[in-house]
Formats: structure tokens, sequence, C-alpha cells
């Protein structure tokens, strides 16, 4: 986006992708984590580990689900890597630990499986649940 | 409750209020109905209302439920389930048909087994056997997966029962008539951990193989081909297919125990205390080389064409099967009862002189001599890390060998006498009189450097106890526990394809 650009500092970027609030919070965001090391994506993607939240990450994450994956398109859309990291991370910690059931109602989830598809979906991974 | 909303209720306030709060998992269904009746509510406010207001504020934060799986792009759902367990993401497989095709995705799966097959993942600590096994192609559903080839290529692309194309993969060698799948990666991943979740639930099977008449002295495995090889006192050495559980042939020639024996794709190389080294094809099934010693053969190890073998006149004998060219390494002063051939230029030779030795093979040197070793009967050698066990000591003992230096780091005791052990990746067998123990290894590194303290900080914890009476031999392979007598026994922690 930047690029597309050009030298000129003043001319404004339109964001039709994100919605005021959304921004606010991402520059909130940006501001607190603006001395952070740089990490290459390679270095991000080894860790694939969810546990490594900061507690002001934690508490800047603690939204209703509207803002939270708001937040992941934006930070998609706008390519910052760490808030889009954190906020996958999120999810993914908000689902863990949880039954098939349990994850239906944080999701809100509609079951469209016939119950045979079910029992033969739920038989294909039983193998996960032996220990 | 239907739209409209009836109108004799909107003008009732305490009614709507108390409808809404009370049935909010019923309304959550049906926005509309939501913003009518908190249309009617807001616009007649009054004082005693911001209790309610304010209960609903707090309730609609959590009604606020998204399937995000619609609302964001495949490749952020992806990303999301990468920060999953196996278990948490086989449970997404069962919520409806859209996060069952996201939550299956190859490359998802791909990364899992790449994260934990033949290593200890950092997560979870769990490490899967490497299996690297070749399924022949029975049906259409499965084709030959070799975990080693597609471990090095990038990218899987999965057969999807929609697709009437056949996509040509460059990995994709093994296949029967013009069908070509490619087994998904989390077979690949559950295959696996069904096997590891085996040995740690103590799950498994056991199989008897007679046939020998006198007790087994040695026992080889190999993987690939599922072919156990026993040798024994009564002089013959049986070959036993292990996916059909039967004897394949009878090796006679030996006029004395069988003492020590290997093999691999092609040839089986055994030693016996009638003096005699003999090589046989494992195509034909006969005997294609007698090589004569002077003495008993006590053990033996090859590697490619480069053959070692110890004897009990004090020597080991080092051929090379291609250029016929033998020599002997002279050095210990009483009969020697292991070797092993560490990256064809050095061998280690352990011996009842109570030394251990190690040699180079270029200069027929002796490199390293670690005495007062208390006549060794068996030892392992791999990656730095030395384990030794004497039958004259209840215990297992440790080295880190770097440099030609050697450093005793532990020991693990035991109650009972020591017959045999076997190491792997994972597991430490420990054969002793009366019980046969498995040692769960966990810390350390696999590819340690070897100075790194990481090498020698290894905790093994006993998982697993199975009685035996009278085996003087052991193994332990990814998937089974193997003990000779004179039958063989195998307990066999793996998984049944008819399951």
């Amino acid at each position: 986006m930047l690029e597309d650009l050009g030298d000129n500092d003043d001319i404004a970027i339109p964001l039709p992708n994100v919605s005021a609030p959304i921004l606010t919070k991402v520059i909130d965001y940006a501001t607190q984590h603006k001395d952070d090391p740089l990490v290459s994506a390679e270095e991000a993607n080894a860790k694939q580990s969810s546990d490594d939240i900061t507690e002001w990450d934690k508490e800047f994450m603690n939204v209703d689900q509207g803002t939270l994956f708001e937040l992941i398109l934006a930070a998609n859309y706008l390519d910052i890597r760490n808030l889009l990291d954190l906020g996958c991370k999120t999810v993914a910690n908000m689902m863990k630990n949880k039954t098939v059931e349990e994850l239906r109602k944080t999701f809100n989830v509609p079951n469209d499986f016939t119950p045979e598809e079910e029992e033969q979906v739920r038989r294909e991974n039983e193998w996960c649940e032996d220990h | 409750m239907d739209l409209p909303i009836p109108t004799s209720l909107a003008d009732d306030h305490l009614k709507l209020q108390q409808l809404f709060i009370t049935n909010f998992e019923n309304l959550q269904s049906n926005s509309l109905q939501i913003h009518s009746i908190l249309k009617i509510l807001l616009q007649k406010r009054n004082e005693n209302d911001f209790t309610f207001l304010s209960q609903v504020f707090l309730n609609l934060k959590n009604l606020l439920k998204i399937n995000f799986i619609d609302v964001l792009p495949i490749h952020l759902c992806v990303k999301i389930l990468g920060y999953l367990d196996h278990k948490s993401l086989c449970r997404t497989a069962q919520l409806s048909k859209k996060w069952n095709l996201v939550s299956n995705d190859d490359s998802l799966w791909h990364r899992m087994c790449i994260q934990h097959i033949d290593k200890r993942c950092v997560r979870c600590g769990w490490c899967l056997p490497l299996l690297k096994r070749k399924r022949k192609l029975l049906d259409t559903d499965l084709r030959e997966n070799d975990t080693e080839s597609h471990k090095n290529k990038k990218i899987c692309q999965q057969q999807t029962t929609n697709e009437t194309k056949h996509t040509n993969n460059e990995t994709n060698q093994h296949f029967v008539s013009n069908k070509k799948y490619l087994m998904p990666w989390k077979k690949v991943f559950s295959d696996r951990q069904r096997i590891e979740s085996n040995w740690r639930s103590r799950k498994y099977v056991l199989k008897t193989l007679y046939g020998h008449s006198a007790p087994i002295t040695c026992l080889k495995l190999d993987n690939d081909s599922n072919i156990l090889i026993s040798g024994s006192e009564d002089t013959t050495i049986r070959i036993w297919d292990l996916t059909k559980w039967s004897l394949r042939k009878v090796l006679t020639g030996h006029t004395d125990v069988v003492t020590c024996l290997q093999f691999d794709s092609t040839k089986l190389v055994s030693g016996s205390l009638d003096s005699t080294l003999r090589i046989w094809c494992l195509n034909k099934m006969e005997c294609v080389k007698i090589f004569n010693h002077a003495n008993k053969i006590t053990c033996l190890h090859f590697v490619d064409k480069v053959l070692v073998s110890g004897s009990a006149d004090f020597s080991v004998s080092v051929a090379n099967l291609l250029t016929g060219r033998v020599f002997k390494l002279n050095g210990h002063t009483a009969a020697v009862t292991t070797v092993q051939l560490i990256e064809s230029n050095r061998v280690i030779s352990s011996s009842n002189d109570q030394t251990l030795k190690i040699w180079s093979l270029d200069t027929q040197e002796q490199l390293l001599n670690i005495s007062s070793m208390n006549c060794i009967t068996n030892f392992h050698f791999d990656n730095y890390k030395l384990i030794t066990h004497s039958r004259f000591e209840n215990n297992l003992k440790f080295f880190h060998i770097f440099n030609n230096k050697e450093e005793n780091f532990k020991v693990l005791k035991f109650k009972n006498y020591i017959l045999d052990f076997w190491i792997d990746k994972v597991r430490l067998l420990v054969l002793l009189d009366g019980f046969i123990s498995v040692f769960q290894i966990s810390g350390g590194s696999f590819e340690s450097e070897p100075s790194s303290k990481n090498a020698i900080n290894v905790e093994y914890q006993q998982v697993l106890e199975l009685p035996d009476f009278g085996s003087k031999c052991c193994l332990l392979s990814d998937d089974k526990v193997v003990c000779g007598k004179n039958d063989v026994l195998i307990y066999d922690f793996g998984v049944n394809e008819n399951n």
C-alpha cells in the first residue's frame, strides 16, 4: 500500500475495509508495540505456540467476538503480522480443551450433518480421544 | 414466538423485558425479533429501565457468537487451526461440513507430522514413531506410503472424492493401475499417534511364534519388510514374516550355536560357535559364502560392505565384502563380546578382559582404551552416547564419548540381573531376570552436539513392566517388543489395519 503512494506523506490513505473503532484499537496496539524487535516470518511460524501471550495483549484481546474477528480481518488487510498472530492465537485458545458440543456453543455452529454422517465423522476422529 | 410481535405485548413494557431476558437463547436465532423488541424498549425508556438495559448490554456481549468459518477467509481459518493440538483439531472436524473440510486440510496435518514424527514436539513432548513401512496398495483407498520421501517434498496434493482428474505429483512414484492417490497427512499422523497412544496406555497383543527347539540367542527385526530373523542354540536360523505371523524359512548349515546375526534388504550374515561366519542371500534363501575363522565367533556387525566380527580368540576381524580384504585387530586379552562399527572408519569392541577399545579402521590402531569396564556383555553406541552392561553388575552405564575421551554420566541401577537391553530414540528396553522393563526417554536432544550438556541431560522413566521368564535376548522396534526363549514372544503395540 505504502509503495503505491510514492513519497508524498500528506495524502490520506482510504481504508474502506476498516471501521473507525477497529482502527482505533489497531492504533492502540501499534503504539504499545512500536518498539518491538522485528521477527522474521520463518521464526514466527516455527514457534506455533499459543501460550506466549503477554498480559497487556491478553487484556487488549478481551473483547466480544465481533470485535475480535474484525481485528483479525483488519490486521490481515493492513498486513500487521504480530496483531494477526495475536488474534489467531486468541481464537485458538478459545477453542482448546473444549468438547465438540462446547465448541458448537462457543461459536454458534449449526450442525448440518445428517445423523449418519455425524456418526461417521465421529468414528473417523475418535482415535484422538484415546488418551 | 414469530414476528411480528403482537401489539398487546408491545405495550406491556415489563412483560417484554422479562420475555427478552428469559428467552435469550431462543431469541438469538432470530435477530430481527431482537431488533424490534429492543427498538420498542429503547423508545419507551423510563428511569427503571437502566438495570434492564445494563443487563441487556452484558448479555448481548455473550450473545454475539460468530461461526467464523463463514466470516474469515479460509487461509486465516487454517492459520487459526494451525495453533491447535491434534485433539482439538479432530473435534473441530466434527462441527459441520465446512469445518470438517478446513480441519482436514492437508497442509495443517503435514505440519503436525513434521513437528511430531521422529522428533519430540516442543509443545506437547510427544514423539511419534517413524514407521518407515511401505504399505501395499489394497483397494483404492490406501496406497504406498513412504514417509521419508513425503517429508522431504513440499506439498502433497490430496485427492478429494469429487475430483475425476487425477493429478500427477513428483512424489508419487508408487502406484498400481491408473489410480493415483496420496494418503492424507492426517492418516499418516493418526496411524502413528495410535501406536504411541497404545504404548502409553500399555495396550498390546501378545503373539507367540513357535519353532526353535532350543533357546534363541539373537534377534533382529526389519520394520520395512516386517521380517524377523532369529538365531538359536539349536544351530538353525529362522526367518519369520510378521505380516502373516508365520515362519517363512529355516536356514540350516551352522554346526553349533548361532551367536549373532544381522541382515539388510539383500543379505543375512550370521556368526556361530562353529567358528564360521555365513552370508546368506535373502532372495534365494541359501548360503552364498562361508568365512572360516580360527575360533568361535561371538559377535558381528556390518554396515554396507564392511563386516566386523569378534571372536573367542581375542581378535577382532574386519572384512571388506567387496574387495575380499580381511585383517585382524589384535589387542584384547580375552574373548571379544560385542563389536560395533561407527561411521565406517572406527570400530568399538568390548571384551572379557574388562576393557572397551575404539580402533581406527584406516590405521588399524587403538584410538581409545577404556579399562576397568568389568566384562562388558553388551553395549550400544549411538551419536556420542555409549551404553554398556556387564553380566556381573546389575546396572547400565552411560558414557559420553567425544574426541576419543570418555565420561561416565549416568548409571541406571536395577534389582535384578540384566540379560539384554535395546534402545531407540524414544524408549529403552531392559530385559531383566523375571520381567521386561520399558523406559520412556525424555529430555535431552536427539541430534545433540557432542559437547553440549543437552546430550547427557536425559531422563529415563519406567512406563511398562512385562513378566518374563527365560528370555535371553530382546528387541525393541517402533511398535513391538520382541523377546526370545525357545519361542519368539512378540508384544505388539501396533495398530491392526482391520480395526
